[in-house]
């Protein structure tokens, strides 16, 4: 959490925000509407959420942000951070695939095997 | 335990059967196309859904054979292969619906804890999926649509389809564009396929079954073959390279990142090795490999969708044959139930077992006196209806012998079950009456051997019938009740056995449990006079403060007997006694009076003449008369 890092959907968030700032919250929710279809609750999570990574400040109902776009994006670290569901998927849920614990042989193996397939 | 618990347990027994073949089936038909499987997998599902099937010769589910457990009329399929059925057998030996069984045994519940656990695990499966589709719902909250019904999220690391009604794929916004085609292919197929539909079924199925080990590998097996499914549906028309692309996306997905399993179960853990490796080397299945798939899973329905015909499931019958009288009071003394017999106010039946055709011959050689090569006409004969009783039909069968009056048709109704193996069983006889009662045999035939302690009462109503067979035309209902307060005088006792023995009823006396008024009939004048010196030892005066019979007598003068007879019965019982005569069964000649007697006090003298007036109306034509005490 500590990192400064943003999927993509909070990424494109930010974009709304740091183009308009400073933004009024109900100014921020019906553009998020519009949008991306989002509910308010959405909004106010999403916000919340960067808010707390330092980003932006919700001071009295206005944003604005701490770190400016271009400063952000320099800071960005290559690791990804996962807030998921956990590793596995509810059962009852069609999915691509599961979380193996695929070892580094493995994964080498398998890469092999795909980049000799030849049809 | 419910009839409900117990019916679930046993579909998912015979499911477990068709979830062996279908496992089977998947072994040999490797190569063939997984939506084939897709289908096995319904059946199995159909089974466990629903809760009647069609007999067929062709089923495989293998038939019930019955033992006995000592929890009483609970029976366990011991012969099934591997897996056990319950199944509940009422005491005539016939198997009844789990239904029935639950309304007779309302609180006969032995193991009842199992259906609480039962239910407590189901409720928690269901809950998890609750918790966890709400949990997954809100992180999808912050997602962003890139597509129709595709959703870009930050909050999930593996791409799914969430929603039965409207379903949506959700991607992870940290794919890349080409693994994110192939994923959005692969999840699209599932759509088509209506497996967000079906996977869901299915585990709400495995909720309910969750006590049966076999339901689980089938959901895990089941889910693996949706998502090999879905691999072939995407990969069919693809060309070496798509594969490829397709076998990276699948790796790519698979590479393990930081994560924190709030899920303690993992389910279908399709191995991606598998998958990859099978995408690599899919080739189209051949013609005859698909045909010889299709026909194989037909039979696999037919056979497991059916359930055998019921097999070694025999009829059970009551017969009853006529045999007469037997002087030999083995007949009481040697029945299984002799314990019982005379014991209390209820009309207990002596009972005998066969068990072999030798039980029969000894049977016979002991009650020599009983007819039984002839009969009256309409009433079978014994070695009638026990020619059929040969060396096969013991060999799962017994039948119990019970020695019965009939004074109808010889047709009982079977009303009272017990549920212990020792049981109580309740007889009635039923149609009109008729005029004489025969004596004979019930047969009672069981379909298995219960070697059980069994007890039989006679619990005749007596049934007036509307068309009364009498010449008098006269009906009497049995709702009737005549309230003829009758008159007791004390006579005390008298050494002259001939008050029981010249009775008009004396067969009755000391025959059953129950109290019978021995009847002695006065119809003239006479006939007190004649009474009164067989019987001189009576007090017919006395200096007691209570009733004599000579002042009873005053009333009986020959114009008394114009209209009435007079029946006198000696009690010994004390009281004040006013007699209230239920019902009377009247099929002339006889007459039965049913008496309720309401004891006011409790006298310490004994020895009272209960004196009856009968207008000869009613009387008329009737030449036996006998009193049961209820």
């Amino acid at each position: 959490m500590s990192e400064l890092q943003m999927g993509v959907v909070e990424s494109r968030f930010a974009d709304i925000v740091w183009q308009r700032e400073p933004v009024s919250t109900l100014e921020l929710v019906k553009l998020c509407e519009s949008e991306f279809n989002w509910k308010k609750t959405t909004t106010y999570t999403v916000l919340k959420r960067l808010c707390e990574k330092g980003i932006f400040q919700n001071n009295k109902g206005t944003v604005t942000s701490l770190i400016s776009r271009e400063e952000f994006y320099a800071r960005q670290s290559k690791k990804f951070v996962d807030e998921t569901f956990g590793g596995s998927l509810p059962a009852f849920l069609a999915a691509f695939t599961h979380r193996n614990e695929l070892s580094k042989e493995e994964i080498d193996e398998l890469t092999r095997m795909i980049e000799k397939y030849k049809g | 335990m419910s009839a409900v618990f117990i019916k679930l347990y046993n579909m998912s027994i015979t499911a477990s059967y068709i979830v062996l073949a279908v496992i089977i089936l998947r072994l040999v038909f490797k190569k063939a196309p997984k939506a084939l499987m897709c289908l096995l997998w319904g059946l199995v599902a159909i089974r466990l859904i629903c809760p009647f099937s069609i007999e067929s010769v062709l089923s495989l589910i293998p038939d019930s054979r019955y033992e006995t457990v000592d929890i009483g009329p609970v029976y366990i399929d011991t012969n099934a292969l591997i897996f056990p059925q319950i199944s509940y057998i009422n005491n005539f030996g016939a198997e009844i619906a789990v239904e029935e069984y639950d309304t007779l045994v309302k609180n006969n519940a032995p193991h009842f804890y199992l259906e609480h656990i039962w239910l407590c695990g189901m409720i928690a499966m269901f809950l998890y999926a609750i918790i966890s589709y709400l949990i997954v719902e809100k992180r999808t909250k912050a997602s962003i649509e890139i597509d129709e019904n595709i959703f870009i999220c930050d909050n999930v690391s593996t791409p799914f389809i969430l929603g039965v009604f409207n379903p949506q794929i959700f991607i992870p916004s940290s794919m890349d564009k080409t693994t994110a085609e192939y994923v959005i292919l692969h999840e699209q197929a599932h759509l088509n396929r209506l497996d967000h539909l079906w996977k869901p079924l299915g585990f709400a199925l495995l909720a309910v079954y969750w006590f049966n080990p076999v339901i689980w590998v089938a959901y895990i097996l089941f889910c693996r073959d949706i998502e090999l499914a879905c691999d072939e549906r995407v990969i069919k028309n693809m060309d070496a390279d798509d594969k490829k692309a397709y076998s990276t996306a699948l790796l790519s997905c698979s590479i393990p990142r930081k994560m924190i399993s709030a899920c303690p179960l993992a389910f279908g853990e399709v191995g991606v090795k598998q998958r990859i490796k099978r995408v690599l080397n899919y080739k189209k299945p051949a013609f005859w490999l698909i045909v010889a798939a299709i026909v194989t899973s037909v039979a696999v329905a037919v056979c497991f969708l059916t359930d055998p015909k019921e097999k070694g499931v025999y009829p059970v019958e009551h017969t009853f044959a006529y045999t007469g009288e037997t002087a030999n009071p083995a007949i009481f003394t040697s029945a299984i139930n002799s314990d019982m017999l005379g014991t209390d106010e209820e009309h207990h039946l002596p009972v005998h077992i066969f068990d072999s055709v030798e039980d029969i011959a000894t049977f016979k050689e002991t009650y020599a006196d009983m007819s039984f090569s002839s009969a009256p006409i309409g009433y079978k004969t014994f070695d009638e209806v026990t020619e059929k009783y040969d060396k096969d039909f013991f060999k799962d069968r017994v039948v119990l012998a019970i020695y019965v009056p009939s004074s109808r048709s010889g047709e009982f109704e079977f009303t009272s079950i017990g549920f212990d193996m020792s049981r109580e069983v309740s007889i009635r006889e039923m149609g009109e009456a008729n005029d004489t009662a025969h004596q004979g045999i019930l047969f009672d035939e069981y379909d298995i051997r219960i070697a059980a302690y069994t007890d039989y009462i006679l619990d005749n109503e007596p049934q007036v019938s509307t068309e009364d067979v009498s010449s008098s035309g006269e009906v009497y209902t049995p709702e009737s009740s005549y309230s003829i307060t009758s008159t007791l005088a004390f006579v005390g006792i008298t050494e002259n056995y001939a008050i029981y023995s010249d009775a008009i009823n004396t067969d009755k006396h000391g025959l059953d449990g129950e109290e019978h008024l021995l009847f002695h009939k006065f119809e003239s004048v006479d006939d007190i006079t004649a009474f009164k010196e067989k019987f001189s030892d009576f007090q017919f005066s006395h200096n007691l403060d209570l009733l004599e019979f000579n002042d009873i007598a005053a009333n009986y003068t020959d114009e008394f007997f114009e209209d009435n007879i007079v029946l006198v019965a000696h009690t010994v019982t004390a009281g004040k006694g006013n007699y209230v005569f239920n019902t009377t069964h009247i099929s002339k000649p006889n007459i039965t009076f049913y008496i309720d007697k309401k004891e006011e006090d409790s006298d310490a003298l004994y020895g009272w003449l209960l004196c009856i007036t009968i207008d000869r109306k009613t009387a008329e034509g009737c030449t036996y008369f006998d009193a049961v005490i209820e």
